[in-house]
């Protein structure tokens, strides 16, 4: 087989000059899939940036040691334009990344670019071996999640590039998107193209992988070889595990812990709502209730209406009918009583703050700041003064918490929590939950985490076309799992 | 269907801003006002209305402002702590007018432009560089975007006890916050992914400018709106 890819990275970073990647040397042969696997944050993301260039060319990095790219070196300007028509890279996040208003468009936009004839008929093609055919037309804005990963990988592969490249591909994706992007893998994989992953939803890709790296803390700390992967198996998934991938199936505990109260805090009946601009229902008699420290987690696609549902509970949308009782509040609304009953976490922490400094963040809540320590988060003492938008993704996420429980409500409601976070971060998420509900509050999650549903469900619902049903914990876990049993 | 092309309607847009800057009287603006704010606000209601409560929000710190630096001439309104003079009120309307001719229009140009074809259009009919056409082709991707990440914050400031349309200069402030970080971080990902679809080498050959019936109605219209500032000179 051909050498494709030759990496030797001493050294790489950005322009402050601190290093994020760290002796890291691989190499690809035509055909192989490298998996890269490792913590969020160890410089994944970094290192694809590295070995296309982008570090070098547009983000006005550094990167010291050699990248061979099928003869070329991708590091050096001239070079870096020819690394689109050899490479295809997917991104995590399609909403960064999808440009144009239609799929039709969007796969046409790539194929301008690099000189190619736009032919209709080719570029349906294209998106019917993504599924996206019939959608060609339709606004981007309309297309699922899975679609719009779909179509991020039709429109960056519809040259046939050599080597295509997918950062973190089932990011936010339900079982359902999760299950049709690692298929296409796979097809792609079979077809013969030169494949990279990189992910910390190890499992799903571990048996196909001809090499995998372990990344952590910008450093390569495994490379290794398929047989050595299928012969110690056992033993690497527990080593990935305990850094932070997810390389197994959770095992469900046996028996969940008793609740605390027999008294119902959150109580849902008969509840339908439809959007002001829309005839069709998308809450459909949804029945609902919660106990004192408990966690419900509801499971379902995307587009199912979950977060729907968090947000008419929230009072954010006027139900069409039915009753929502939260403690002592019947049919809440905005106002003063709203405010201390419920609190809705969006999954984009951003759009909680709303000042400039986290310390005016934190002071802003109903609850005072001396009622707590930050034992569990002594970083956030040390980012007291800076604006919230300066902190890293995962510091937000945890900031938009600590504003969640100091605002003290009866009800937390989180929109897809750990999205994005590794199984250490999710476990933080976790234990966050058990402490809080340990006080007798109650939390509601909508999710497509299994983990997240074993670790912390003490009920659990599934949500389908604005039908919610209550499920056990056991049957949750199947639904989700069921799609991506691949 | 009239189907008009994405530069007839950029050149109709940019055509119709200049002539809200140059045009002084009440009466012109009046007459460029109610020929493109009524058609863009019709079709711009549903897809864009972040855009309309934008300029509503904005024309309370107008009102200030036409307090702060005209308010001269006959006194009309006593309000015990300012007297409201009518050269505040005329300034205020003036300014109102222009932005309501140029919201019009550029509501009427993104609601019926398709991206791809603008940017198309900009570089082989106009051969306007491929960085100008694509950066203001993304900027209309990326309105319907941000009216999502609007109606989040909203929400959000509700719950947190804040107005839902903030009013004051620094509510506006913590409003707009979250709305460019976001951004931001998505032109920079935005940039990253263009590039390595190979931006750099596009390259289009330029063709000429050709123009339909369709096309040339809207550019009559454009005439007439011209004559008007000659009309009430």
């Amino acid at each position: 087989m051909d050498l494709l890819l030759d990496v030797k990275i001493l050294k790489a970073g950005y322009r402050d000059g601190r290093p994020v990647i760290k002796d890291v040397s691989f190499s690809l042969s035509e055909g192989e899939l490298l998996l890269i696997v490792g913590p969020s944050g160890s410089g994944k993301t970094s290192l694809i940036l590295a070995i296309t260039g982008v570090i070098t060319n547009l983000l006005n990095g550094f990167v010291e040691g050699d990248i061979d790219l099928y003869g070329i070196n991708p590091l050096r300007p001239e070079e870096f334009l020819k690394v689109p028509k050899l490479v295809g890279v997917v991104l995590q996040d399609p909403e960064k990344q999808l440009v144009m208003p239609t799929p039709f468009d969007e796969v046409s936009f790539t194929l301008e670019n690099l000189g190619f004839k736009v032919v209709p008929e080719f570029i349906m093609n294209s998106l019917k071996n993504v599924g996206l055919e019939s959608k060609a037309y339709s606004p981007i804005e309309y297309l699922s999640g899975g679609e719009k990963k779909r179509l991020c990988i039709a429109a960056s592969i519809v040259h046939k590039p050599r080597l295509v490249i997918f950062d973190e591909p089932t990011a936010n994706l339900d079982p359902w998107g999760f299950s049709e992007v690692v298929k296409y893998i796979r097809k792609l994989r079979e077809e013969g193209i030169s494949i990279i992953v990189v992910e910390h939803k190890a499992r799903y890709y571990l048996p196909i992988a001809d090499k995998v790296m372990v990344i952590t803390d910008g450093h390569q700390r495994f490379y290794l070889s398929r047989d050595y992967v299928l012969s110690h198996y056992e033993q690497l998934t527990k080593m990935l595990e305990g850094l932070g991938v997810d390389t197994s199936r959770p095992k469900l505990l046996a028996k969940k812990e008793v609740l605390p109260s027999n008294l119902f805090e959150v109580v849902v009946e008969d509840l339908w709502f439809k959007y002001p601009s829309s005839n069709e229902y998308v809450l459909k008699g949804v029945n609902l209730s919660l106990r004192k420290g408990e966690v419900g987690v509801i499971v379902g696609r995307n587009g199912s209406g979950k977060t729907t549902l968090l947000k008419v509970i929230s009072g954010f949308y006027k139900p069409t009918r039915g009753l929502i009782k939260i403690g002592s509040y019947d049919n809440i609304k905005y106002g003063k009583g709203k405010r201390t009953a419920v609190f809705y976490v969006p999954q984009e922490p951003d759009y909680i703050f709303v000042h400039n400094s986290v310390l005016k963040e934190l002071q802003s809540c109903s609850r005072k700041l001396s009622d707590f320590n930050f034992n569990e988060t002594p970083w956030i003492n040390e980012v007291l003064n800076e604006s919230p938008y300066k902190l890293s993704h995962g510091q937000r996420r945890w900031l938009s918490y600590l504003i969640a429980k100091l605002y003290d409500p009866y009800i937390v409601m989180f929109d897809e929590p750990t999205a994005g976070l590794d199984v250490r971060l999710l476990k933080q998420f976790v234990a966050w939950v058990k402490d809080f509900t340990s006080n007798g509050k109650t939390v509601l999650i909508a999710t497509h985490d299994v983990r997240l549903l074993y670790e912390v469900a003490t009920s659990a619902f599934i949500m389908d076309n604005g039908v919610l049903r209550q499920v056990t914990v056991e049957e949750a876990v199947s639904y989700l799992e069921e799609p991506v049993g691949l | 269907m009239i189907v008009v092309k994405p530069l007839t309607l950029f050149i109709y847009g940019l055509v119709i801003t200049v002539l809200a800057f140059i045009a002084r009287s009440t009466q012109q603006l009046l007459i460029l006002s109610l020929v493109n704010a009524p058609v863009g606000i019709l079709l711009g209601f549903r897809r864009l209305r972040v855009l309309i409560i934008l300029f509503l929000l904005g024309l309370v710190g107008l009102f200030i402002n036409a307090l702060v630096f005209a308010n001269n001439g006959a006194p009309v309104l006593d309000l015990q702590v300012i007297t409201v003079r009518d050269g505040a009120l005329i300034s205020f309307l003036n300014v109102t007018l222009r932005l309501l001719t140029i919201l019009g229009a550029a509501l009427i140009f993104i609601t019926q432009s398709n991206v791809r074809d603008f940017i198309k259009s900009l570089e082989e009919e106009l051969g306007l560089p491929k960085d100008v056409a694509y950066t203001l082709a993304v900027g209309l991707r990326m309105l319907s975007i941000l009216e999502r990440d609007a109606k989040e914050i909203q929400l959000v400031r509700v719950e947190r006890g804040y107005r839902k349309y903030p009013l004051t200069p620094s509510g506006v402030s913590s409003f707009l916050r979250p709305l460019l970080s976001l951004g931001l971080e998505r032109a920079v990902w935005i940039g990253i992914a263009t590039e390595l679809r190979g931006f750099a080498l596009r390259s289009l050959e330029r063709k000429g400018f050709r123009v339909g019936v369709s096309d040339v109605l809207i550019y009559s219209l454009l005439i007439i709106q011209c004559s008007t500032l000659f009309m009430f000179h």
